[in-house]
């Protein structure tokens, strides 16, 4: 019960970049053929970023980064654990203030910003202080609903796309910069995969398979969703809310047409699985800095502050140069690559010097 | 070992029992002195049977009196070793088990002479027969139901299970009531770590009295007071109950309760029914889907149209939206409040029909849905088509029976989510109810399963009906959907 099998993995970091997907294309470059490219290149760079886990996998029977990093330091562990909280806070800031920010579009007149932060942070809390498999069997049922949704409202957009194929098109001033731009935003909307880190632990299985199965199935959903909706909406499509029910206002089925607020519900859904996720694996962390705090504490805090610096930008109206700004991409490198490897040579050069003391 | 406070005099043994059971009125003692021992048998008003007693006891007595050769050993060694009486007959040795005894329906003995009694199994108190099942009526399938008596009970599962690996054990329960409560399982079958938890929990058991299924419920269901749904089903079918002990559960019955608890069970059997053993596939499929579909719109419908209404009118038709716009201007309340009270009031029918005699349980069903309906609608109170959207929730309710208790109090969450927020609330209480279903996980039996986790093969059971040549290959177990060791 405490573990997660491979698919309840892979439904958590699917729904989690579902919702990214269903939130917003980043609109920095011109047109959406320089965002498909870019996925397709982040993609492969993607790959070298699951390299750590599968090397923790392998070499340390599948810890965590925090726990492992106790194997070298009580130092390094507490540092580790403070970066790994940051930059869960910073992932559930992001989360929680485009879910508000974008919810807007759908709910706006009828209620206040903050009372939405304050319920879907409840809702997540709850997830979040579930085990692991709970959340994963539940991140599954919300990806079937996902699966279902996005079917019909491609099935019933397809005979609408006439001409659209003709969006997509190179015309750029630079395309070599907006490719850039798009690897580094897709880089930064991946940071679902640091649940690949930080539920190794829980895994019933490899990561390696987890990873290749997120990885490609990530590629052919962002590749099809952003491809059908160009083809919907043209270059529209990258300046729009919510395009997957953009995309069903546009539908010639009557019904889907109508039902447009249906995606908006189900985008509702994965935000708090993507939510929940993030709580369950800051709390951790937060645990790893403090071991004697209590895991319902632990996962508050984790929605807590985030939700406050997220409720702050959003009432001072500051969030949409948040959304739409990509910088933070060196943040999914840095957490996925970098501190992990650094980790595992600390621990290694450690497990070296016991050897030699012993040797010796 | 069992204590022996049965004394040598007759008098002194039957003086301390009448005391011990506080003279009670309803103990039948008739002595009398046989072939010159005196004796008696002593039973319980109503507890046994008068003629069984009469004949298979008194009457060889009675012959053995008459006749001219005295028996060699004492009159009771000669009726425990040399005579057959009844089938059930048992050695006792304290006043403790003579009560027991009694009061399960024995007669039991006692002679001058002789520090124990003999307990004769002649039950035969009154009990309801056999009747058809009237919670879970089907339609060709056996029309039988459990009665109020254990062993009744016992019998309509063994005439259909008649597998040397189905055991039944008989325990004890209740501090006072001393109920029998008979555990069923395959014990090829049933993971034994269920068994084993279920037996602790029965014998740790301190309530003074085991009467309802819901009495024992909470002790074996950890999911019980952090869910709304039940991992614990309940079913008055004894060819359920041999089904799903065929599968590996493990099924307990109370004495007195004409229900077998089933543990542990999934969420999507709520679905099924035998019916849908005796019908063709995809007629099963089909109405399986009906009832997926009626359990969504008992939960789901009447917060679903709150929210379509207030906050998501686009969804509907122009014509549509224009007849219940005019239709919500006439009423006085707010759409969500008007459907929480006709809600609220439709439960209240729904009780009194319940509670109240049948013959006049029709009665109210006549004065509440049309009387009532119809002067509310007539009289603005309430919409017409609002109206219509409670009587379709009412009617989906009552094709989902063993979900109707959490469906009842999830519609109002759903109603007063949609109401306060539209398809968000909506979704919020969908995701909180997801994940309270997902975390049942009762004897590590995954509540969700075959859904979740994922397991391909039970999912066909779950979207259509398998069929037999299906089953044949592979039979439904347990053991195929439990997650790893017990946590």
């Amino acid at each position: 019960m405490n573990r997660i099998s491979q698919l309840q993995l892979f439904a958590v970091m699917l729904c989690g970049h579902a919702f990214s997907l269903m939130t917003f294309f980043p609109y920095t470059f011109d047109n959406p053929s320089e965002y498909m490219i870019g996925v397709l290149i982040s993609t492969f760079i993607e790959i070298f970023l699951a390299v750590p886990a599968v090397i923790i996998y392998k070499r340390f029977e599948g810890r965590d980064p925090c726990s492992l990093a106790g194997d070298s330091s009580r130092a390094l562990k507490i540092t580790a654990g403070i970066f790994y909280t940051f930059v869960f806070f910073y992932f559930a800031y992001r989360v929680t203030g485009n879910f508000v920010y974008f919810l807007d579009s759908v709910l706006s007149g009828y209620f206040p910003r903050a009372l939405v932060v304050v319920s879907v942070c409840a809702t997540a809390v709850y997830l979040g202080l579930m085990k692991p498999s709970v959340i994963g069997k539940t991140s599954g049922i919300m990806l079937a609903l996902f699966a279902l949704f996005t079917v019909l409202v491609i099935g019933s957009s397809f005979s609408s796309t006439g001409s659209g194929f003709l969006s997509f098109h190179l015309a750029s001033e630079n395309i070599s910069h907006g490719i850039g731009e798009a690897v580094k935003c897709e880089l930064l909307r991946n940071l679902d995969m640091l649940f690949l880190l930080f539920f190794l632990p829980k895994l019933k299985g490899s990561p390696v398979r987890v990873s290749a199965l997120y990885l490609g199935v990530k590629l052919i959903m962002v590749e099809l969703s952003v491809g059908f909706v160009t083809v919907m909406l043209g270059d529209f499509a990258m300046i729009s809310k919510l395009p997957f029910s953009s995309m069903a206002s546009y539908s010639t089925s009557s019904m889907i047409e109508r039902f447009d607020a249906a995606f908006m519900a189900v985008w509702v859904i994965l935000a708090i699985v993507r939510l929940g996720a993030v709580f369950h694996c800051s709390s951790d962390c937060i645990q790893a800095v403090i071991p004697k705090a209590d895991r319902t504490v632990s996962v508050v805090i984790s929605a807590a502050i985030p939700a406050a610096a997220a409720v702050y930008k959003l009432t001072n109206y500051e969030w949409e140069s948040t959304a739409y700004d990509m910088n933070g991409w060196l943040i999914t490198v840095t957490a996925l690559l970098f501190v992990p490897l650094m980790i595992s040579a600390f621990v290694l050069l450690r497990e070296r010097r016991s050897a030699d003391v012993r040797g010796a | 070992m069992e204590k022996n406070d049965i004394s040598l005099s007759l008098q002194e043994t039957l003086s301390d029992l009448s005391k011990m059971l506080s003279d009670t009125a309803e103990l039948n003692i008739t002595s009398a002195v046989i072939c010159g021992t005196p004796i008696a048998a002593v039973s319980v008003e109503g507890m046994v049977s008068t003629e069984q007693l009469g004949e298979l006891v008194l009457r060889p007595l009675s012959e053995l009196s008459a006749s001219k050769t005295k028996p060699e050993k004492h009159l009771l060694d000669h009726l425990t070793e040399n005579m057959f009486l009844t089938a059930d007959r048992q050695k006792i040795y304290s006043l403790d088990s003579a009560a027991e005894f009694l009061f399960s329906g024995f007669a039991v003995l006692f002679a001058q002479g002789r520090c124990y009694g003999c307990a004769l199994g002649l039950q035969g108190f009154e009990k309801r027969p056999v009747t058809a099942a009237e919670s879970e009526p089907t339609l060709m399938c056996s029309q039988e139901s459990f009665t109020e008596a254990v062993r009744v009970n016992m019998s309509l599962v063994r005439r259909r299970l008649k597998s040397k690996k189905l055991k039944m054990e008989l325990l004890k329960a209740g501090e006072r009531s001393d109920t029998d409560i008979c555990l069923m399982y395959m014990t090829d079958r049933a993971p034994s770590d269920i068994v084993k938890r279920i037996k602790d929990e029965l014998s740790h058991l301190e309530l003074d009295t085991v009467l309802t299924v819901g009495s024992f419920q909470p002790f074996i269901d950890d999911s019980y007071p952090s869910s709304v749904f039940s991992a614990i089903a309940v079913s008055e079918r004894p060819d359920l109950i041999c089904s799903r002990l065929n599968e590996g559960r493990v099924c307990v019955m109370i004495d007195g309760v004409p229900f077998a608890m089933i543990v542990p069970s999934l969420f999507a059997e709520n679905f099924s029914t035998m019916d849908d053993y005796s019908s063709k596939p995809y007629y099963s499929a089909f109405i399986r889907w009906i009832r997926y579909l009626s359990f969504f719109l008992s939960v789901a419908f009447p917060g679903l149209y709150v929210a379509l209404a207030d906050f998501h009118p686009e969804v509907f038709t122009l014509k549509l939206l224009l007849n219940l716009s005019v239709a919500e201007e006439a009423t006085p309340y707010p759409l969500v409040a008007e459907v929480i009270m006709l809600m609220i009031f439709f439960e209240i029918m729904r009780e009194a029909g319940l509670r109240l005699p049948k013959s006049v349980g029709s009665a109210v069903s006549i004065v509440g849905g049309l009387i009532i309906g119809d002067a509310a609608v007539k009289s603005g109170i309430v919409s017409a088509p609002l109206l219509i959207v409670v009587g379709i929730t009412a009617t989906a309710s009552f094709v989902t029976p063993p979900v109707e208790q959490p469906v009842a109090v999830l519609r109002l969450v759903f109603i007063l989510a949609g109401g306060c927020a539209g398809l968000y609330g909506l979704a919020v209480c969908f995701a909180v109810l997801t994940a309270n279903i997902c975390a049942m996980n009762d004897f590590s039996v995954s509540y969700m399963s075959p859904a979740a986790p994922l397991d391909a093969s039970g999912l066909k059971d779950v979207i259509y009906r398998k069929t037999y040549r299906e089953y044949e290959s592979s039979h439904t177990k347990l053991s195929d959907i439990r997650e790893g060791t017990h946590e």
